[in-house]
């Protein structure tokens, strides 16, 4: 099985979420924010370099995301050029998660997080948003802080401080 | 210098928990504890501001902000590739 041998890769390291999000929402897929897209989303004033989704692993949804990123030539990000990584339904089958490299930025795309489960276990902590003219799901506030909690690495930890300080902010308005 | 202190504490009490140099498994408290340290230093004028915009301008000006730095980094790799 080949894949592409020439990868096109961004020079942006911002995380595009302008682009990635309205892309993943016109094609049908059903995935929920997570990480720094989440914290912007609830007023973060931290920087992020990447999008993270947690995405449905139903047969329909990971076809539709084969679909939609193929024109993005994702790429399996650190890795060496010139790998034959072929972006499509068998590849996302065999894998879970996957910190791809597109020609849109790097986007994370998550069948499962620590202390969140998958997609259909973070769905009842997620809420609607609307942004770049399409809606799309963003992990609560709350659900986010146990999340960065859960992955339990030190560099979080200022993360989550931030996240409880909005929170409380949230709470005195 | 008292984060140090604290990751140190933590640090010992916990070496035989961490399964890498990226992961720490401490106990809820030290992490609490390292966390409302954190938590003194956040700039909450800034949090504010941001609660008072839309979502959708929460990520403009994250955006902007995220150029910014892009440039600042330009920068920086241009003028050491002059040195």
């Amino acid at each position: 099985m080949l894949g592409d041998k020439l990868v096109l890769r961004t020079d942006s390291m911002t995380a595009n979420f302008s682009q990635i999000l309205p892309l993943l929402v016109q094609n049908g897929i059903r995935f929920v924010v997570v990480g720094g897209g989440a914290a912007v989303a609830h007023g973060s004033a931290r920087s992020t370099y990447d999008v993270d989704v947690v995405y449905g692993r139903d047969q329909e949804n990971i076809h539709n995301l084969a679909q939609a990123l193929k024109a993005c030539k994702p790429y399996l990000r650190g890795a060496p050029d010139g790998l034959p990584f072929r972006w499509d339904d068998e590849t996302i089958r065999s894998g879970l998660n996957f910190t791809l490299t597109t020609t849109l930025g790097d986007l994370d795309l998550l069948g499962e997080v620590a202390g969140g489960g998958n997609y259909d276990d973070l769905l009842p902590f997620s809420e609607e948003m609307a942004i770049f003219g399409v809606k799309c799901r963003f992990v609560t506030l709350e659900k986010l802080i146990e999340l960065k909690r859960a992955a339990g690495r030190p560099k979080d930890l200022e993360a989550i401080a931030e996240l409880q300080a909005l929170l409380e902010e949230r709470s005195n308005k | 210098m008292e984060l140090d202190r604290l990751l140190n504490i933590m640090c010992a009490s916990n070496k035989e928990r961490f399964t890498d140099s990226t992961k720490l498994r401490a106990k809820p408290s030290s992490y609490d504890l390292i966390i409302e340290a954190y938590k003194k230093n956040i700039d909450r004028t800034l949090l504010r501001e941001n609660l008072k915009l839309s979502v959708e301008e929460r990520f403009r000006k994250f955006e902007q902000f995220m150029r910014y730095i892009q440039e600042l980094h330009n920068a920086g790799r241009q003028a050491r590739s002059q040195n």
